[in-house]
């Protein structure tokens, strides 16, 4: 066989490759960016946070161990099940499955690192930061209590009047960013950085799943960001989009909130279910039966559990017909995490399973998972749904399943992946006690929960009196927590004694498995990055690690002297070009703690402080931004076998377009939601809207602003063609003498036209939603106030022109969409009211 | 093995557009039957014909799906064939298209059942 590149390689080759991906020493080390680093640094935060949140847990069940309790207080123990709800779903599955990602996408797709290593980065401090200062406020009283779902009216200024619910709303609303910047990043990774050949077809599961993740942070996140935005408003300001008297209404929240919140539950799902499909084939020794249905069945849960969110509100006194499409499309998702299963077992029988720990916790995952998707279509049916809704049977049910689906998924692929990773894999003996401990506890402690909901135990009831009976049942759940506690600790230990985090002389491939992580790697990943033939690359290629190692596949060096990886097209895994990888750097660092600064002074009411943490944060992205789009700075490089790549792209064909697509959808997301809501509040104020009294602003004022709505997309788009055509300060001039000021006159416009009309957002929903609207263009309006004076900047610096045009691009593409947005937004607030009145 | 400097995303979003579109009208589906059904029932009007309604609108759904699975997958010539089609995506928008259109028709179910605004 013939290879792209000659052995030997040349003398210091190898020796440049260690140095460019060497991480900083010292303090520097904190500005550290290699996924290697970064992601088991997500991975031990999201543990961490995994603990703390189960000994909330532990704790709530010692207060419950017993009727008539007085360990904890009723006012603790609603912030501690708050938190621990909150932490578990938030500060732990989400990221920690993430966090896998960012560390395992790289290596399983070979490439040398994801396109944008700062931004994940700045994900995990700002989750590190954000999510610690969250978890301390239970310390000084000020946890959340409002349920993990934060109901309003419970959570709205009446009935919830100190700091509590504020932490919930800025302090999961910023982390939610963190999510939301490491999905875009996961997007980018999976279409952009596979190795070549490994066209869609012959991609893991693990990456369609974590594609399939990322697009749904991006479509379901947007929602609950909306939500706690909304209330917050409500909160801060006395927009009343939740207080009935008002026009407002708390199913809002509801909708919005499940909106986000059942996909999460698939979410979490479907990465851990990527790991299973990882780690299955490996232990059966086997590729995975029916590769192609597990992949429609991954894509297929994750459309489906869009329709799903009424589901949680079966109890909520919507019309029969709307609780049945829900009903229905609840029993339709069993039909994709069916085939999945059932995909498993065939392959575990297809081949001679080894009981290993990862193989003991697939199997148990198996059997946990399987009872709880089985007590979740028990609760599709409406009428069980309304006898068990708000009882133990319920909190059982969902124990079942994020535990099941998720939790002992992620401790197989903790044993399963950890040779990746360390010197050391972690010791067979001791993971088998982990897994039987916590086997047994999940099962002793959640099972009797099943019986103590259906005699009747509601959820979140702090104590019970003794003769209800509840006593002995409760006693065995609070044993049985205490048992998956003792598996945890053990696994801690083991960790501990074993875990020896390295990038060079790793365990290796322990378990013969298929796929490309398991390759020889280093801080640089793998020594030149292979041509993937077959979905199981380490099975059907032979000698495939020893040939990656010498250096005979693609780019065993570093050409352009920086850190790179190749970018190859989407669906066929074609070489496109050369992506010049930033490094460790301050500044990423310093955007996140003061983007975290400024949301929890917020919370606290720091008003002053905040904002020059805001304006600090927004410098330090500039400064973060102003190091990027290097240009073609370098002549096309030979990655080998005498293919030539350009080391610059723009346009649709170059990340920096897909990443702002992806940004983009977020947005839109967003919007959509905001129209929903404005809908919604519409429906519950039929006949009243506007309310009485209220006048619309005269159509002058509206056809005004789409006018320069309009003016200022076509003044960008000949700011692009003046660039291209070589003009580069007429470009400049269209950008931020036109364009920008066309865009926040028309919002102006808008606005003014409302507020002469005597429209204020204090006094009914109805205005609340309509300057809510207008907010949302606002954001754009002032990003881009701040970003074309940026691309002014750079241009004067030399660092855009009609080649070097990326970050330019960006801003072109934030101009096209705000006016869309705002015409739509247009549309909406002017037109419907006059449409339906 | 040959580098596609010129290659942008329309490739991939061809393949979207081939193999995403039934789950795309089951979204579509869904929210407009949930919707009518939501408004219907709210104004109290047109609740007679919601059965009808949800009943037409997956009428149109289901042959919406079969129209583009027939025009992109099965029909000679069809971009899907002239494009980056593998075997796997053919077999991927075969499972999309049955999969997407079962449940179309799961969730619309229902409405033949229950009376409109029970």
């Amino acid at each position: 066989m013939s290879f792209p590149n000659p052995t030997p390689r040349p003398e210091g080759e190898l020796e440049q490759l260690k140095r460019i991906w060497r991480p900083p020493s010292g303090l520097g080390f904190l500005t550290v960016v290699n996924n290697t680093y970064i992601g088991l640094f997500y991975v031990g935060a999201a543990v961490m946070f995994f603990v703390l949140a189960g000994i909330l847990a532990l704790i709530m069940r010692t207060q419950l161990a017993v009727p008539d309790n007085d360990l904890v207080s009723d006012g603790l123990y609603n912030q501690l099940f708050t938190m621990h709800g909150t932490m578990m779903m938030f500060l732990f599955a989400v990221p920690a499955v993430e966090a896998m990602g960012v560390y395992l996408l790289p290596n399983m797709l070979a490439a040398r690192d994801l396109p944008f290593p700062r931004l994940s980065a700045f994900a995990f401090w700002a989750y590190l930061i954000g999510g610690s200062v969250f978890f301390l406020s239970i310390f000084w009283g000020l946890a959340p209590d409002g349920g993990w779902f934060m109901y309003p009216p419970l959570t709205s200024i009446e009935y919830s009047p100190a700091d509590n619910a504020d932490f919930w709303l800025l302090g999961i609303g910023f982390i939610e960013i963190s999510a939301i910047a490491g999905a875009i990043e996961i997007v980018c990774g999976v279409l952009l950085t596979r190795a070549p050949g490994m066209s869609l077809d012959k991609m893991p599961v693990y990456a369609w799943a974590m594609l399939v993740f990322a697009g749904m942070i991006i479509f379901a996140f947007p929602a609950v960001i909306l939500a706690t935005l909304l209330l917050e408003l409500e909160r801060a300001f006395g927009w009343p989009f939740f207080i009935p008297g008002q026009g407002g209404d708390p199913l809002l929240w509801q909708h919005l909130f499940w909106f986000f919140g059942h996909p999460e539950v698939y979410i979490i799902f479907l990465p851990a279910a990527g790991m299973v499909s990882m780690i299955v084939p490996t232990i059966a020794q086997k590729p995975l039966v029916g590769y192609r249905l597990v992949v429609l069945a991954v894509i297929g849960t994750g459309v489906l559990s869009f329709g799903l969110w009424v589901h949680h509100m079966f109890a909520t006194g919507l019309p029969q017909l709307s609780l049945s499409f829900f009903s229905a499309a609840s029993m339709a998702v069993a039909i994709p995490s069916g085939i999945q299963i059932f995909a498993w077992i065939a392959t575990i029988a297809s081949g001679k399973v080894r009981l290993t720990t990862p193989s003991l916790f697939i199997l148990g995952f198996l059997f946990i998972f399987t009872i709880g998707g089985l007590t979740g279509v028990m609760v599709a049916m409406v009428p069980f749904d309304w006898q068990a809704h708000d009882t133990y049977f319920i909190v059982a049910h969902l124990h079942y399943v994020l535990i099941g689906g998720m939790v002992f998924p992620l401790f197989a692929a903790f044993y399963y992946w950890v040779p990746v990773a360390s010197r050391r894999a972690l010791s067979e003996k001791v993971g088998r006690w982990v897994f039987g401990l916590m086997f047994v506890g999940v099962n002793v402690a959640f099972f009797p929960m099943h019986i103590t909901g259906l005699i009747g135990m509601p959820r979140r009831v702090s104590t019970y009196p003794a003769d209800l009976g509840w006593g002995d049942l409760n006693m065995v759940s609070t044993i049985g927590a205490y048992l998956i506690g003792a598996g945890v600790l053990l696994f801690l230990i083991d960790v501990a004694r074993n875990f020896r985090i390295t990038s060079a002389d790793n365990a290796g491939n322990v378990w013969n498995a298929p796929t490309l992580e398991w390759l020889p790697n280093d801080n640089y990943a793998t020594r030149s990055i292979p041509i993937v033939a077959s979905r199981d690359p380490l099975w059907d290629q032979p000698g495939l690690a020893e040939d990656v190692e010498a250096g005979r596949y693609y780019l065993p060096n570093a050409p352009t002297g920086y850190r790179e990886t190749i970018v190859t097209s989407p669906v066929t895994a074609e070489p496109r070009y050369i992506v010049q990888i930033p490094g460790p750097g301050w500044f990423h660092v310093l955007a996140a703690a003061f983007t975290a600064a400024c949301f929890l002074l917020l919370t606290v009411k720091l008003v002053t402080p905040a904002i020059i943490c805001g304006v600090l944060a927004v410098f330090f992205v500039l400064a973060w931004a102003w190091q990027l789009d290097p240009g073609p700075t370098h002549p096309p490089v030979d990655i080998g076998g005498g293919l030539k790549l350009p080391v610059y792209k723009t346009g649709s064909g170059s990340h920096s377009w897909w990443a702002t697509i992806c940004f983009l959808l977020v947005a839109g997301t967003t919007f959509l939601c905001m129209i929903f809501s404005y809908l919604f509040l519409w429906l519950s104020n039929v006949g009243d809207w506007p309310p009485a009294g209220t006048a619309l602003p005269a159509l002058s004022w509206a056809s005004g602003s789409a006018a320069l709505y309009l003016a200022s997309a076509l003044l960008a788009w000949g700011a692009s063609r003046t660039l291209a055509a070589g003009r580069l300060w007429t470009s400049q001039g269209l950008l931020l003498l036109g364009a920008l000021p066309a865009l926040c006159g028309a919002l102006g416009v808008d606005g003014w036209g409302f507020w002469q009309a005597g429209l204020r957002p204090q006094d009914h929903a109805y205005g609340a939603a309509v300057y809510t609207i207008l907010c949302l263009t606002g954001v754009f309006a002032f990003t881009l106030a701040i970003f074309t004076p940026f691309l002014t900047l750079r241009a004067a610096f030399g660092r855009l022109d009609t080649a070097r045009r990326a970050s330019f691009d960006v801003g072109l593409l934030l101009f096209y969409y705000t006016a869309g947005q705002a015409l739509v937004g247009l549309l909406l607030t002017h037109g419907f009211p006059r449409a339906v009145g | 093995m040959t580098a596609m400097q010129g290659e942008d995303a329309t490739p991939f979003l061809r393949w979207i557009g081939i193999v995403l579109p039934g789950f795309l009208i089951w979204g579509a589906h869904f929210g407009l039957v949930y919707g009518y059904v939501a408004v219907a029932c709210t104004l109290d009007a047109g609740v007679g014909g919601t059965q009808a309604a949800v009943a037409l609108a997956t009428l149109a759904a289901l042959l919406l799906i079969a129209g583009l699975f027939w025009g992109f997958v099965i029909r000679p010539g069809s971009r899907f064939n002239a494009g980056p089609a593998t075997r796997f995506s053919r077999r991927l928008a075969w499972a999309t298209a049955l999969l997407s259109g079962g449940s179309v028709l799961l969730t619309a179910l229902p409405a033949l059942i229950f009376p409109g605004c029970a």
